[in-house]
């Protein structure tokens, strides 16, 4: 890493999920957690720190209200220079590369962005997204939950939806987060035959997608994403119903498998860790 | 309609084959205690390039069979199936407030007038390229009305999920109907995708479909995945990438259990296998004629 601020940063991003000392769900057996040392001297730091921070910890933990029919293992790895997450429909694990996660870091800019997003956002929110994506992705095969349109966008909504679950606050940091890197990454792969051959949709239609959903659960926290045009007013005016839908469709396929009331304490833990108590203004 | 009456009467043909496959002793039965109907109206245009047209339709009784279509499901109350004119937009939708699904003639009319006179280099003939997209247009409109009356949970864009339900029942009628259909499907989105391509807008992107390309390749994806040998070609010739294809049947069972877990409980499933046999045998001495190597 170039800039030790950045990894300072990337600390914080880590402890931003993780729950209480201690609090962790003892009732949970369901969740295997690996942190795999790096071959790379350079991903050494953020090794030592998310392991010392518990950061899969805290996503067994947001983890542990499901009811799984097979243990599910989440590892933190090297992967040889590749910049990627996956789960794995064989051994049933979601694998999330070092290189991911410094990349999120590295691109996170040094100061608050004219939309409002600070470096802290662009680092919490791509690295809760990233996990959340693939735990979308293990959900659909283990509870074998019928996904019609592309299962990309279908764990993309999933994920948006779980980050919109934790008050207002956390919702613009996350949100602005993942939309600064899918701005970000989609001026970096420009429109080809090839890119649109890919299984998931074109960054540039996630930027829209994650957005529609933000100002659809909430249009009073993402009034600004309509105001300042990230958003075309066209789409926006649909967004409600985007997010009704997505709403429905968790409540009725993935809440029969959980165990509401472990939820709701989990829900608790995360939200008192949240930092910052008051509402980030949509300033102009 | 300026068409001449040579390539209108190809047009004819074509829809007339898919129209063919509704006969009036398989049609008219209804499972008992049935509380939903499927009524169907054909406008007359007030467009008269479209007269030709909507008395072909009416004659060949396509909305007759697209009720068939519908006809296993279990509805909860009454649902139209409409042909008429736009003024001139071609456009198709499901109203969620009065119930209809809505064709409108420019949009058949434009499928006619763009189907290639003779058999393109990847096999497509003019009939494939008419009946595709006019069944499509139906199918996807009728997923959206289906999602609406059973309030189906849809974790993805609904757009999507439109034309998953559009292309796997485009797969239940046979291997014969399956390349005609989707073979004409795929022409129709490369070339709409391609003048997307040259008219291409930053808002294209925001828009709710998917666009146009990716369509196109998600629907060869998913036909390659439910009958590799079927669709061999596809990837052969190089319309879908090999590496792509490789996890294409992965997209095909799961969109296979989707609608098998979310549809299967509103069916009438003994009318479904009629409905499906009656049209496959239909379709089996249909004069599509497979793919020429």
């Amino acid at each position: 890493m170039r800039n030790p601020g950045v990894l300072a940063r990337t600390l914080i991003a880590a402890c931003v999920l993780v729950p209480a000392s201690g609090a962790f769900a003892a009732e949970d057996h369901h969740v295997e957690i690996l942190y795999l040392a790096p071959k790379e001297p350079e991903f050494r730091k953020i090794y030592e720190t998310l392991k010392k921070r518990h950061v899969l910890e805290s996503f067994r933990d947001v983890l542990s209200p499901f009811q799984l029919p097979h243990t599910l293992t989440l590892k933190l790895k090297g992967c040889d220079g590749i910049e990627n997450a996956w789960y794995d429909d064989e051994d049933h694990t979601v694998t999330v590369c070092y290189e991911y996660l410094a990349r999120v870091a590295r691109d996170a800019p040094r100061e608050t962005t004219p939309a409002g997003v600070t470096p802290d956002d662009a680092i919490v929110g791509p690295t809760a997204e990233v996990f959340l994506h693939e735990f979308a992705h293990a959900l659909f095969d283990l509870l074998k939950i019928p996904v019609l349109g592309r299962e990309e966008d279908a764990a993309d909504m999933v994920a948006a939806y779980t980050l919109l679950q934790f008050g207002p606050t956390f919702a613009r940091s996350a949100i602005g987060g993942i939309a600064y890197m899918y701005a970000r990454q989609a001026g970096d792969k420009p429109l080809t035959a090839a890119t649109a051959a890919e299984v998931h949709p074109f960054t540039q239609q996630r930027f829209y997608n994650l957005l529609c959903l933000a100002y659809g659960a909430d249009s009073e926290t993402f009034s600004d994403v309509v105001s300042r045009g990230y958003l075309p007013k066209d789409r926006a005016e649909n967004c409600i119903y985007e997010y009704r839908q997505v709403d429905y469709a968790v409540k009725t396929l993935l809440q029969p498998h959980m165990d509401l009331a472990q939820r709701e304490r989990v829900r608790a833990r995360i939200m008192r860790k949240l930092p910052g108590s008051d509402p980030r203004p949509a300033t102009n | 309609m300026r068409i001449s009456s040579k390539a209108f009467g190809l047009s004819l043909a074509a829809i007339c084959a898919l129209a063919l496959a509704l006969s009036a002793t398989a049609a008219t039965k209804v499972a008992p205690g049935r509380p939903g109907k499927v009524l169907i109206e054909y406008v007359p245009p007030t467009d008269p390039k479209h007269d030709a047209l909507y008395k072909f339709l009416k004659e060949r009784q396509v909305l007759e069979q697209m009720q068939m279509v519908l006809s296993p499901f279990k509805l909860p109350r009454n649902i139209t199936v409409r042909l008429k004119g736009c003024d001139g937009k071609r456009n198709a939708w499901y109203d969620d407030e009065d119930y209809s699904v809505t064709t409108c003639y420019e949009y058949i009319q434009d499928v006619v007038d763009h189907a290639p006179k003779d058999t393109t280099p990847a096999g497509i003939t003019r009939q494939d390229a008419i009946i595709g997209p006019t069944t499509e247009v139906f199918l996807h409109e009728f997923a959206h009305m289906l999602f609406d009356q059973y309030h189906m949970p849809l974790l993805g864009p609904e757009e999507d999920s439109a034309d998953a339900v559009a292309a796997y029942s485009m797969m239940q009628f046979g291997p014969k109907f399956a390349r005609a259909a989707i073979g004409g499907v795929a022409l129709m989105y490369a070339r709409k995708a391609e003048e997307q391509a040259k008219n291409f807008e930053k808002e294209d992107l925001a828009e709710e479909h998917p666009l146009t390309q990716a369509r196109f390749y998600t629907l060869l994806c998913f036909a390659y995945g439910g009958d590799p040998k079927n669709f061999a070609d596809v990837v052969e010739k190089g319309y879908l990438p090999k590496w792509r294809a490789e996890n294409c049947h992965y997209d095909y069972d799961r969109i296979k259990y989707a609608v098998e877990t979310l549809f299967r409980p509103h069916m009438d499933q003994a009318k479904a296998k009629q409905v499906r046999a009656y049209f496959e045998k239909r379709f089996a001495t249909m004069d599509a004629k497979p793919a020429q190597k």
